[in-house]
């Protein structure tokens, strides 16, 4: 990538000096030589494309062009489809780094404003110091939600259980020592830059690490909807989701993580402000329940607490199973489950510039919705016409509301309450959800001066997020690298665009007087109905969607023909092989799913019986 | 009948001591093992093959006796498991357990390498094995496969006695023969059935004394008729797997064997069980306890020996042959035989020699029929010379046998000719077997056995 083009973007996009500007476009360089080499590349010929779009419209070389002057060329080149969604991609990165530069500081006081707590003990070894080969009982692949209930619950039968996973140790050391962008570029899979394409793109973040996703996820819990089991339980003839004994399940992670209503003592203003809005329209809303006891409201459920507080599964479900002989394989990658066709009998699994193999009487697929069917198909073992299909992924976009008051959104909780008003009735979950700047779904409007200024008034800004119960639209394809599709269906842009609404309605009673809708090219609305004009033009194309919760890549259920895996876990036609994770379940679980696929994970390992 | 897989494999490299995780040291690490897999191989299953063998872990275990079985699934499992036992220098039991990950794009690599993990019996770890298959091995590895029938110990003994057996091979020849010592003495007593090729068989055999400063004492027995369908039986001899019966004119012995060394196929295992050659010979007992009593005219000799029982079979004796066997002890042995062809064009050719050397449980060379062709042997009236020089392996064995020392027995062929062949059970011998290990040559041994090997030159007129 030509840095002095990206410099040159960088300078009139934040209105900066051109020795600002080169310092950022440095980190924005580096970052981008991070990612996959097809993300840096886009990067690179964007950038190049913006300057080279300048140079047609203007006759003049961006270089060339002061900030004013540029400015007012990218508004001329923001007109043209093409070149408003250059400008926005590309933003989005600047934003990241740029966001992160200017609140390291904060977010470095706030991690250390609390009394350090210790890092609970797991048995970690990482694959350099691990035998090239050994033998388990059992064997699991992935510490995330799933991998690590699976750990607990048969170490706790007296087996000898390895997980391998793929990403390392994490401790709270390094939450505390470390700037956000880094957090965030070690915590995340593809340095956070994973993606589902389609029409839009929707960012996708994958957690990787010891606790998997666990570690970086905003805590929220809900138990699996009454709804959503019922036809579960009909619909894939999933007898384990029949309610009754599944809320034994549901009881018990709860109890494992430490569910509790959030308290209003550290909730903070962007929770509040949400919950003053609900009640002024009578929406049904309150504190969310979250596995964060002891939260300090650090806003950093993202890129790692810092205070211990957000209990992942290497705070409980981790430690809990080392203390039963459980261990851990860390930066050990599986890249083949053993099998002979009809039996699963190991991994191999590299890492480090080694290679290991573990042999197990069983194996357990814990990696992800997203990392699991690969491993199947590099496996040989991935031919069911379902595998990596039925990719559910509950999309998620944000609306920002300008408040007059301080709302101070990133000192508080993360995602600190809930309104389900229109839950039950559309499938639309709005979360006050704060991030650290440049980190979330939304991106700020404007160019140069105004986004700039934007910038500077962050700090009055509150948000909301919405995610909408999705049709399975999505699939993941790739023996090498896994590959995520998804096609946002017509239904659920329609409930994409009722949430923007009803975010909007929700932002201005709450007494904002400006709301940031998220839409590409009508980014601000005034009132309630210019929100509701904006939401209801909007074009799948213009939304910025992220989404954290895949599922259903390896869905279970009693029919051979349609479901890859059976109503014990099993992958079909594999003998010895089990998947515990958000792979398995049935359809989207319209609620935040990690308490979900513990429970799932927790009721098919129970089941697992080992000869 | 059932057939077997054998081959033998020598893995080498290092371990590293994992007790104490701060510390590792690397020492070497080896091990070599017989394998016996029940079938024949077949790749495209997934096979249990047991083996026996040494190991040796420096600073661990020295030259330990180890026992384990390979899991072979090349292509199934894509793995070749080996998993053995031992106990170490302390006594200890300890195994190991360790796999070869076959990936065929990268076959040579995953064929030869074995990593694995040392581990004590509940399960602690002791080490990290990573050994190689050495590809300067891989004349003898290669060389060292073979498919035979299995047999029990007994069958070695008594098979092709029966009446219906012989009779369906007509011109057949089968010998028993046990050859024995002590200080002083040398005995030997042969039984020989013959099926001629006029269809009549008859049985035949004698027993030589032999003394240091004595001339040597021999007589014949000579009967028709076996009586007993079992065992070798006639009105004058008794053969069965533990006694050796019979009286001559004027000699009567009555002497018990027993041992329980492991057979030795000189001529290899497939010579013997599917008479892939002409002829062939084994010694089911190479190294076996001789006890009870000879009398010759009234003087009685105590016999305490240790000595071999020895097999052949075969279409009558070759044009010229040499046959040796000594015993070395601690049930070291070696077992030569040599021989010349009859046949018309093979008569020619310089002689095959078949050389077996059994040191320390392991036997040198792995293939004998391979290597038969590479053996020199230079033959004088009394005295011969064994010597082959191989990549990995080199051995030199030179005989002689005093004239005085020695009978001189008539032979007939079961077609008709006649052969003589001068024997002795007091030669003096001399044996020198050396092998290259990493490149170095290193002694196995070098021994002069003096008046108590057993040896024949074998002639025709
Ligand atoms: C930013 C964010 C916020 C979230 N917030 C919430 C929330 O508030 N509430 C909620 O309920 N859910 C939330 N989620 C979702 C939730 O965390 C996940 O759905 C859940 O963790 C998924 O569990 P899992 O076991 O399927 O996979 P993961 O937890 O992702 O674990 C999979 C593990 O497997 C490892 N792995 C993958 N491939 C391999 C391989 N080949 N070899 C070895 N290891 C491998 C990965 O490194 C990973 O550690 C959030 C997610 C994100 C990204």
């Amino acid at each position: 990538m030509k840095i002095s083009h990206l410099t040159d973007f960088v300078r009139v996009m934040l209105d900066m000096s051109v020795g600002d500007a080169e310092v950022i476009a440095h980190q924005i360089d580096d970052f981008a030589s991070e990612l996959p080499g097809t993300a840096s590349f886009a990067l690179g010929q964007g950038v190049a494309f913006v300057n080279h779009l300048v140079k047609v419209k203007l006759r003049k070389s961006l270089s060339s062009l002061t900030n004013k002057e540029g400015e007012e060329a990218f508004r001329i080149i923001s007109k043209t489809g093409i070149g408003k969604d250059l400008i926005n991609n590309l933003k989005m990165f600047i934003l990241l780094v740029y966001g992160s530069n200017r609140s390291a500081e904060i977010i470095s006081k706030v991690a250390n404003r609390f009394e350090q707590k210790d890092d609970p003990e797991i048995n970690t070894v990482d694959i350099k110091d691990f035998p090239a080969r050994e033998t388990c009982d059992v064997l699991i692949i992935g510490s995330g939600a799933g991998g690590a209930i699976s750990a607990l619950e048969l170490a706790g039968k007296g087996l000898d259980v390895i997980i391998v996973e793929e990403g390392r140790r994490f401790s709270v050391d390094f939450f505390r020592q470390n700037d956000g962008l880094t957090r965030f570029k070690e915590l995340y899979r593809e340095k956070g830059a994973t993606v589902a394409i389609g029409r839009p793109f929707v960012v996708l973040p994958i957690g990787m690490g010891v606790g998997g996703t666990t570690l970086v996820n905003s805590g929220t819990c809900f138990r699996t909807p009454n709804n959503v089991l019922d036809d579960w339980e009909k619909r894939a003839g999933v007898d384990l989701y029949e309610q009754d004994s599944f809320s034994k399940h549901l009881d018990f992670v709860e109890d494992l993580i430490g569910v509790k209503e959030a308290s209003l003592d550290v909730m903070g203003n962007n929770g509040k402000l949400a919950l003053k809005g609900a009640k002024a329209l009578d929406f049904k809303a309150a504190p969310l329940r979250r596995n964060a006891p002891g939260c300090k409201g650090s806003c950093q459920c993202a890129i790692g607490c810092p205070n211990s507080a957000k209990a992942g599964v290497h705070l409980n479900a981790l430690p809990a199973a080392s203390k039963l002989g459980a261990r851990v394989v860390t930066s050990a990658k599986v890249v083949r489950i053993l099998n002979d066709g009809k039996r699963a009998f190991g991994v191999k699994a590299v890492g480090g510039g080694r290679e290991i193999e573990i042999l197990s009487k069983v194996v357990i697929l814990a990696a992800g919705a997203t990392q699991s069917p690969q491993v199947l198909k590099k496996s040989g073992i991935g031919s069911h016409h379902m595998v990596g299909k039925n990719l559910a992924i509950h999309p998620a976009l944000s609306a920002c509301g300008w408040f007059d008051e301080e709302v101070n959104s990133s000192q508080g909780i993360l995602q600190s309450v809930g309104i389900d008003e229109f839950h039950e009735s559309d499938g639309i979950l709005i979360e006050a959800t704060s991030t650290p700047p440049g980190m979330g779904s939304m991106v700020l409007p404007g160019i140069g001066r105004e986004l700039k200024s934007n910038f500077d008034n962050v700090n009055r800004l509150a948000t909301l997020g919405a995610m909408v119960a999705d049709l399975p639209s999505g699939r993941v394809v790739g023996k090498l690298q896994p590959l995520i599709f998804y096609q946002l269906a017509k239904r659920d842009l329609l409930k994409l665009k009722k949430a923007i609404e009803v975010m909007g309605e929700v932002l201005f009673a709450a007494g904002a007087n400006q709301v940031l809708t998220g839409v590409n090219g009508h980014e601000v609305a005034n009132d309630i109905n210019e929100l509701r004009e904006i939401a209801r033009n909007a074009r799948a194309n213009d939304l910025h969607l992220a989404a954290f919760h895949p599922t259903g890549t390896l869905r279970m259920g009693l029919d051979d023909a349609d479901y890859p895996v059976d109503e014990y876990g099993r992958v079909r036609g594999v003998e010895n092989l089990y998947v515990t994770d958000a792979s398995v379940l049935p359809t989207c679980p319209e609620v935040n799913p990690q308490v979900t696929i513990m429970a799932t994970a927790r009721a098919i390992a129970s089941q697992i019986v080992v000869h | 009948m059932s057939l077997e897989t054998r081959f033998h494999e020598r893995m080498s490299g290092y371990w590293i001591e994992k007790k104490d995780t701060k510390k590792s040291n690397t020492y070497n690490f080896c091990f070599e093992i017989d394998v016996r897999l029940d079938g024949v191989m077949n790749l495209f299953a997934t096979q249990k093959a047991f083996f026996k063998g040494f190991v040796t872990a420096e600073n661990f275990a020295t030259n330990k006796e180890i026992q384990g079985v390979l899991e072979t699934s090349p292509f199934i499992k894509r793995q070749l498991r080996y998993s053995f036992s031992f106990f170490n220098d302390e006594g200890v039991e300890c195994k190991f357990d360790g796999w070869k990950s076959i990936a065929f794009l990268d076959p040579l690599r995953t064929w030869t390498t074995l990593p694995g993990t040392l581990k004590d019996m509940s399960g602690n770890m002791i080490g990290e094995v990573l050994v190689k298959f050495n590809f300067q091995d891989t004349f003898s590895f290669l060389s060292s496969f073979r498919l035979s029938e299995s047999v029990k110990d007994e069958d070695l003994f008594l098979k092709r006695l029966t009446d219906e057996y012989l009779s369906s091979r007509k011109g057949r020849l089968e010998v028993w023969y046990d050859t024995f010592s002590d200080d002083k003495h040398g005995y030997w007593i042969h039984h020989e059935l013959i099926s001629s090729i006029k269809g009549e068989t008859y049985s035949t055999g004698w027993i030589a004394i032999f003394e240091l400063g004595k001339k040597p004492i021999f007589e014949r027995f000579e009967d028709r008729d076996i009586l007993d369908s079992k065992y070798f039986k006639t009105d004058s001899v008794s053969l069965t797997p533990i006694d050796r019966i019979g009286k001559t004119k004027n000699i009567e012995w009555d002497i018990k064997v027993d041992g329980k060394s492991d057979p030795l196929y000189t001529f290899g295992r497939l010579s013997w069980k599917k008479e892939t050659l002409p002829a062939s010979q084994i010694v089911p007992l190479p190294t076996a306890k001789y006890t009870g009593t000879i009398k010759v005219k009234g003087k009685e000799f105590k016999i305490d020996c240790t000595g071999a029982s020895a097999r052949i079979f075969g279409l009558g004796n070759a044009k010229r042959w040499v046959w040796l066997h000594a015993d070395l002890g601690d049930n070291n042995v070696v077992e030569v035989v040599s021989a010349v062809s009859k046949k018309k064009y093979l008569e020619n050719l310089k002689p095959l020699s078949f050389v077996k050397i059994r040191f320390d449980g392991k036997e040198y060379p792995i293939n004998s029929l391979l290597c038969a062709f590479f053996f020199k042997t230079e033959i004088t009236d009394n005295s011969f010379r064994v010597s082959g020089r191989f990549p990995r392996l080199r051995v030199d064995i030179k005989v002689s046998q005093p004239r005085e020392r020695c009978v001189v027995v008539d032979y007939l062929d079961p077609d008709g000719e006649a052969a003589q062949c001068i024997n002795t059970e007091i030669a003096d011998v001399d044996i020198r077997v050396m092998r290259k290990i990493k490149n170095e040559w290193e002694e196995v041994f070098v021994k002069r056995l003096e008046g108590c090997g057993h040896s024949e030159i074998g002639i025709r007129q």
